[in-house]
């Protein structure tokens, strides 16, 4: 109920950042959907190697897109993913609780020839949903993200391939004496649509 | 200084900015029984979260879930969490108060040392496997005031719970949670490395049956 309120709070907040005119013209409205693998969020080691690791999760995107001239769009977007945590140790997973990742990114997008479409991105990303194990004494705050990605789009629905990185460390990693954040990689697959506007792309 | 520190932000720290060294689990004392050398115990993650259950008398109940919260924080991995029941013939381990319940009152850590004790007794049998509920008991000492009870039950509890989750030996260590007596409130760093190694460390005693 409340992730549902937020979206309808974030997507209100997306629509008020852009001009009002510019809307029915070139601005258009995307949402997405598919699967996302990241790397380890903390390498460790005690007594054996240990990796804490989001299992592969759900990507739900929403996404504002604006038609510049020629072939580029700016769009800001919204990147939630659910996922769980597992503990890899010796050859065996255990569960770890589970967290939520929401990026949100503003990005520059050109469009080349046969729906092929390119997209550099930054933002920011915070983990919420977990107050356990290394989130015990908070998620570490807004984290800086860097993201790429190309998309092919064809009758209406546009295929995503996402890559994006951000540094992650908690406080309680850094009380644990971790020094340095740790570059976490993600790559996501989506299939997203229009729902409002229209844009340059079919 | 500064230029580093913004081009991470800037580029997302696309390639990091800075080596991410692993923290050292040292210095932290022995964990193994004290006259079976060599010979480890710990809950494994099938038997996750451990029962507790308290006395029913007096604040029992808060003392246990203070001293497990304690050590379940100790943990990024996870890799102990306990729960209180109500039923102990549901339980893994049983804390109760040895004879007399103490009134609360406010504490005073001042000459608190002493003013209480407990002990924790694990049944282990020829083949290595604890046969029955861990017990422990809590026993307030004569000669202090309440308030000093008061501040002495906490500590004792946290350090008894301590040996419920494996931690078998005294540290050496006299500001150690696990130390004998306890002198502190929480777990030390010492304390928290010994318990993670341990927790990465193949068992040797098995738990008691579930
Ligand atoms: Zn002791």
């Amino acid at each position: 109920m409340s992730g549902t309120v937020r979206g309808g709070v974030m997507l209100a907040a997306l629509l008020a950042a852009w001009p009002s005119g510019r809307l029915a013209a070139q601005v258009s409205v995307h949402i997405g959907a598919g699967a996302r693998y990241g790397t380890a969020l903390i390498r460790d080691s005690i007594v054996v190697p240990i990796e804490l690791r989001p299992s592969i999760a759900p990507a739900l995107l929403l996404s504002v897109r604006d038609e510049l001239r020629g072939p580029w769009a700016a769009d800001a977007t919204l990147d939630i993913t659910p996922s769980g945590l597992q503990r890899h140790e010796a050859g065996s997973s255990f569960d770890a609780g589970s967290v939520t990742a929401v990026a949100f990114s503003v990005g520059l997008r050109r469009t080349f020839a046969n729906g092929l479409t390119g997209r550099l991105a930054i933002g920011g990303l915070a983990y919420t949903g977990s107050s356990e194990g290394a989130f015990r004494d908070g998620s570490g705050g807004l984290m800086p993200l860097g993201s790429v990605a190309a998309s092919y789009a064809r009758r209406g629905f546009t295929i995503d391939a996402r890559y994006d990185v951000h540094r992650f460390i908690t406080p309680a990693l850094r009380a644990m004496r971790f020094n340095n954040p740790r570059p976490v990689h993600r790559v996501a697959l989506t299939i997203s649509r229009r729902i409002l506007g229209t844009d340059g792309a079919p | 200084m500064r230029r580093p520190a913004f081009l991470c932000w800037l580029l997302g720290a696309l390639a990091g900015c800075g080596e991410v060294l692993t923290p050292s689990r040292t210095p932290r004392y022995p964990a193994d029984h004290p006259t079976l050398p060599g010979e480890f115990f710990r809950w494994t993650t099938d038997r996750l979260p451990v029962r507790y259950f308290a006395d029913t008398r007096g604040n029992m109940a808060a003392l246990v879930a203070h001293g497990v919260g304690l050590w379940e924080r100790q943990f990024l991995y996870g890799e102990f969490r306990g729960a209180l029941v109500a039923d102990s013939n549901a339980a893994d381990v049983i804390v109760v108060w040895q004879d007399s319940v103490p009134p609360a009152a406010p504490p005073d850590t001042a000459g608190a040392v002493g003013a209480c004790d407990g002990v924790t007794t694990i049944l282990i049998d020829s083949a290595s496997a604890i046969t029955e509920a861990l017990r422990v008991e809590l026993r307030v000492q004569p000669g202090f005031t309440l308030a000093q009870v008061a501040a002495c039950l906490p500590r004792v509890a946290a350090h008894e719970v301590g040996h419920t989750i494996g931690l078998l030996r005294h540290s050496s260590g006299p500001d150690d949670l696990m130390s004998g007596p306890p002198r502190v409130d929480a777990p030390t760093a010492r304390d928290r490395a010994t318990a993670e190694v341990l927790y990465h460390t193949q068992p040797t005693i098995t738990p008691p049956p579930p």
